[in-house]
């Protein structure tokens, strides 16, 4: 690569790699570790090729690397549960969301990585069923259907999850 | 308030304090000097070092062992104190818990902690990795897994070679039984397990998986695999179809990102076997991986 490819590389990422890093984050419901480990890899890939896709939207090319390896991850791990040990101050403040958030947060990580994906596209990247459906590849009519699917799953286990509680 | 806004509150506040780290460039460089032989990132420990704020009151000297502590009594976290990350995966939760409590890693349990036999289950995966050096009061994460998908499901099956009423008689050179199975996970009655090729990628959990489809679930087999576009193989006089398949079950070109190279076929009317590779397998074995999982194929049995 030219000095130039690699300045705007360097560019690219300042720019955009805490957003996919979020995105990872969200998708693969795993820890931060796991994530960077895994845009590293998908950044990788987009630095691999950035010669051919640096003029022709880089950002659609690794968002998409990085949602797609996050499912595929998510997808091979077979791991059900996560306990976070010492969590973080930022988490512990006294909000009285704090459990919602909490429990939101677990039933998401609890559907399956594609149906999660879907969510996190629509509901927190804010992505049109369009976008959603061209990102993950599939159409729009499985967006829809998997975005209802998985929020009625969350809706019916955090009624349950009141139930024991309450 | 509607449930996506709530979601969407929750998601934000999850990652509102992830950053990319710095040096994320000169990684993403790095590793594409070393493609194959993959490395895991250092940066990651004092990321979460960062976030933990306060330090567990002692610092266990007994085991793991306190490599360096030279402000010992601080209840600050001290970049130059560290101890090092003892190895809690095959252990129970509630060993785990203990063991890393001893190492001085402080513990705050998600509500997850409250379900009902949660103590029993199994860690699979630890992070940070075991021997790492790491500062007190690093978060740590435990990933578990229920006693569902624990080995018990099929037990212990020895080489693996032998389960759900078939026999592989060949695997690559390298292979060994992944010791995770499940039972059911396919449908009634479907078995599966996995192989692995040990590689110095820790996170290759698996090369290949084989799952068994018996009686009634047989019929699921090709649920999301259409014949279209697939190779269609002869495995022993039975017709196998081969072919990449995306997450959405359709058939993608081969070494095709975000898809699934598979293979299967009815052995009989009540029997019949997928094989998935992963996608770290098939990259590191390259166009050879067709011929191999065909071999695969062609070796096994049924036994029942």
């Amino acid at each position: 690569m030219t000095d130039d490819e690699e300045a705007a590389f360097d560019e690219f990422l300042a720019a955009r790699s805490t957003s996919l890093l979020r995105t990872a984050i969200l998708v693969c419901g795993a820890t931060r570790h796991d994530a960077e480990d895994l845009v590293q890899h998908a950044l990788e890939k987009v630095y691999r090729h950035w010669p051919r896709i640096r003029g022709d939207n880089p950002e659609a090319y690794a968002r998409k690397v990085v949602i797609n390896a996050a499912i595929s991850r998510a997808r091979r791990r077979r791991i059900v549960q996560e306990i976070t040990f010492a969590r973080p101050p930022e988490t512990a403040a006294d909000s009285p969301d704090l459990d919602l958030r909490d429990t939101l947060m677990q039933e998401l990580r609890r559907l399956p990585p594609r149906m999660r994906a879907v969510l996190v596209l629509r509901y927190w990247e804010d992505q049109s069923e369009e976008s959603t459906a061209a990102l993950l590849g599939c159409s729009v009519g499985t967006v829809k259907s998997q975005a209802a699917r998985g929020l009625a799953r969350i809706r019916e286990n955090l009624n349950l999850a009141k139930e024991v509680i309450g | 308030m509607m449930i996506e806004e709530d979601l969407a509150e929750a998601m934000e506040a999850h990652v509102a304090d992830v950053q990319a780290p710095p040096d994320l460039g000169r990684s993403v460089r790095r590793r594409h000097r070393s493609r194959v032989a993959r490395f895991r990132v250092a940066g990651a420990a004092l990321a979460t070092a960062a976030l933990a704020v306060t330090v567990p009151v002692t610092l266990n000297s007994s085991e793991p062992a306190v490599t360096a502590n030279p402000a010992s009594g601080s209840d600050r976290v001290v970049v130059q104190a560290s101890v090092t990350v003892p190895d809690v995966t095959g252990k129970t939760a509630a060993e785990a818990e203990r063991t890393l409590r001893d190492a001085g890693l402080d513990i705050d349990y998600s509500p997850l902690k409250r379900r009902e036999g949660f103590d029993g289950y199994l860690v699979r995966k630890q992070e940070p990795a075991a021997g790492r050096e790491v500062a007190p009061g690093t978060r740590a994460t435990l990933f578990v897994e229920s006693p569902a998908t624990s080995p018990q499901d099929l037990g212990d099956l020895g080489d693996g070679r032998e389960f759900g009423g078939i026999r592989l008689s060949y695997l690559p050179d390298g292979f060994r039984w992944g010791k995770l199975s499940s039972k059911d996970q396919f449908g009634v009655h479907s078995y599966s397990t996995s192989f692995e090729k040990p590689s110095d990628d820790q996170r290759m959990h698996y090369s290949v998986e084989v799952i068994v489809y018996e009686g009634e679930a047989v019929k699921k087999i090709y649920a999301d695999f259409p014949r279209k576009g697939a190779e269609i193989v002869d495995v022993n006089g039975n017709e196998a179809r081969l072919a990449n398949l995306s997450e959405a079950g359709e058939v993608v070109p081969f070494f095709t990102d975000k898809s699934t190279l598979t293979m299967a076929w009815k052995l009989r009317d009540d029997l019949a076997v997928k094989l998935r590779v992963s996608p770290a397998y098939e990259m590191s074995i390259g166009n050879r991986v067709h011929g191999e999982l065909k071999k695969i194929a062609r070796g096994i049995r049924a036994i029942s």
